[in-house]
This record gives structure tokens, sequence and C-alpha cells, in this order.
């Protein structure tokens, strides 16, 4: 996180009766603020800058962050869960998991997805200080820092989908490490989505492993 | 990530606090370097202040361990506790690296 507070904003779209009309508002979305932005009855936030993550679902919750907020933020992650929570559409005992799953998700989307640094690489300390160096190459890169992340949440009769959207070239799960929990305690990738899995009921990938879909099954309706 | 380094000639204290997660590879790679060209026989990591760590924070560590493996430095954990203690138990750690309460 930045040693210095920036102020970010962003646009949050409401509900504003009934009849599903949306009523655009500029918010603060930095620390603290992104939780109250994301408070009911927001239904879309994006990040000023960013294409809006229009349009909105019913019994749904995007969340759309710069590459750069979710790196520097004050884990954007735990506030949409929060958010989901506080909506009861998710049971509260599941509140540590998702904020976990969600949390590796993001990390992902940024590092190996819109930073296109390949995860299997930084298994030494010298490759892991290149990793380094390239993450604050492309954080001061806003060709990569702007390039954008979307989370987005949905309640439907079998439980809550939250899926975690990037912009980069694409991934294959089946060319992972990762095994649910037979990952040796030495190594040194594939935890993410081992994290993932064993965190979530299900876990698929889609758009060519740009998305990440994390089912709960125990969700309120 | 907040990070504190106190050595004596054959010892080295790393004291984490906050967060030990994917944004502070950078900030990280500088500790396994003052570790490794120092050649502390010992090397305690204090995990009492560490609130959050994720896969690319438990990385972090396992590369730690290398490095000490390959200076023949001993490294413990030390005081872990909530989300951190979980997932270095839930990785299985303990069976690597001596961790302490």
């Amino acid at each position: 996180m930045s040693s210095e507070e920036q102020t970010r904003t962003g646009t949050v779209w409401r509900i504003t009766n009934g009849n599903g009309e949306y009523r655009p508002e500029t918010v603060r979305i930095d620390g603290e603020h992104l939780g109250i932005a994301l408070a009911s009855p927001t239904c879309v936030c994006t990040e000023i800058g960013l294409e809006p993550a229009l349009p909105a679902i019913e019994k749904g919750l995007v969340l759309r962050l710069s590459s750069r907020t979710i790196f520097e933020g004050d884990d954007p992650g735990s506030d949409f869960i929060e958010a989901i929570i506080n909506r009861t559409w998710l049971a509260q005992e599941r509140r540590d998991s998702a904020q976990l799953a969600i949390h590796e998700a993001l990390a992902n989307a940024v590092i190996h997805g819109n930073f296109g640094i390949s995860g299997g690489n930084a298994t030494t300390p010298d490759a892991f200080r290149e990793q380094g160096l390239l993450i604050t190459s492309r954080l001061s890169d806003p060709a990569f820092s702007n390039l954008p992340v979307t989370l987005s949440a949905h309640v439907n009769s079998q439980g809550l989908e939250i899926s975690v959207q990037d912009c980069g070239s694409g991934f294959s799960a089946a060319q992972s490490d990762y095994s649910g929990s037979d990952i040796p305690p030495s190594a040194k990738k594939g935890r993410g989505l081992s994290l993932m899995q064993a965190s979530s009921d299900e876990l698929r990938h889609e758009d060519n492993g740009r998305r990440v879909v994390l089912f709960f099954s125990n969700a309120l309706p | 990530m907040q990070c504190s380094v106190t050595t004596t000639d054959d010892h080295v204290t790393i004291t984490l606090k906050q967060r030990l997660i994917f944004s502070d590879t950078a900030a990280f790679s500088p500790i396994l370097d003052q570790v490794k060209n120092h050649g502390f026989p010992e090397c305690t990591v204090d995990l009492q202040g560490l609130d959050h760590i994720d896969s690319s924070g438990l990385r972090m560590l396992l590369l730690l361990h290398d490095v000490c493996r390959d200076i023949g430095a001993n490294l413990t954990f030390k005081k872990a506790q909530g989300q951190v203690q979980t997932m270095l138990m839930h990785s299985r750690f303990d069976t690597i690296v001596t961790i302490e309460g």
C-alpha cells in the first residue's frame, strides 16, 4: 500500500426505485470509502477513467478497478465480500474463506493477467528479484497499471457466483500445477489456485482463463 | 508490509508486520539478499505482528528458507497467530521449517 493516502474516485450506480432505474453518483473509493461506496443499494461501482461496467444485473454487484488501485489498495476484495455479506448473499461463516479466494483471484488477475508476468518462474531468489523489478515497471506504465479488473457477484437459485475478469492473454488451468491439498510444502507455485479451490465450493475458468468463477453453495436467497 | 531487520554477529531477526502479500514482492527481495550476503548461521522470522499472508507471502517465506538452506543457516518462524498460523499449518510448513509459538 502506498505510504501516502491517495484519493481515488469512482462512479456508483444505485437502484433508485422498484422499477430498476439507476442513478449514477461520483464517490470516493479509496480506503474506507470503498466499503461505503459498495453498500446497498449500489449495484455497480467503476473507478473513474475506466469504461463503466454496465449493465447491472438483478441481485448483483459489480466492481471495476484499475490494476494499480488493486495493487496499492487496502484489500478491495475484502470490501467486496463484506458488501456481499451485508446483503445476506453469503453466510457470515464463509467470510474468511471467500475473502481469501477473492484476494488470490485479484492477485492473479493483476500480476499474471493484466501485467502479463508468468506465475511459474519466480522460484529462485534471483528470479524473484527480477519479478519484483518487472512488477515495479508495470506499475509505472499506464498501459498496464490502468488495465481494469472486474469483480461480479450474483445470486441464483443454487448459490452465489463471484467472477474476477482481467484483460490478459489468457491462462490454461490444465497446465497449472495445483491439485487441491496435494501441493507439497516446498512448492513455490500453484498455491494461489490451490487456495482458491479449497476456499470455494466450485472453481472454473472462462474466457480462455481471463475470468475465474468461484461458486459458494450456501448463499442465502 | 512493515519489516525490520536486526542483526548480531551470528543472528538475524526479521520482524514482519501487517500483511505479506503479492504487492510486497519488490520490497521483500532485498531481505533475501541481506540474509544471503551476510551468511548468518541463525535466522528468525518474528510473525507476531503479521495479520495476513497470501500465497505470494508463503512463497517469499519459502525463498527465505531456500536461502538459509543454501548458506547453512537455521531458520525459525516465531509467534505466528490467526490467519497466518492457519496458512502456515495448512501449507504444512511445520514439516520443513521450525515453527515456535
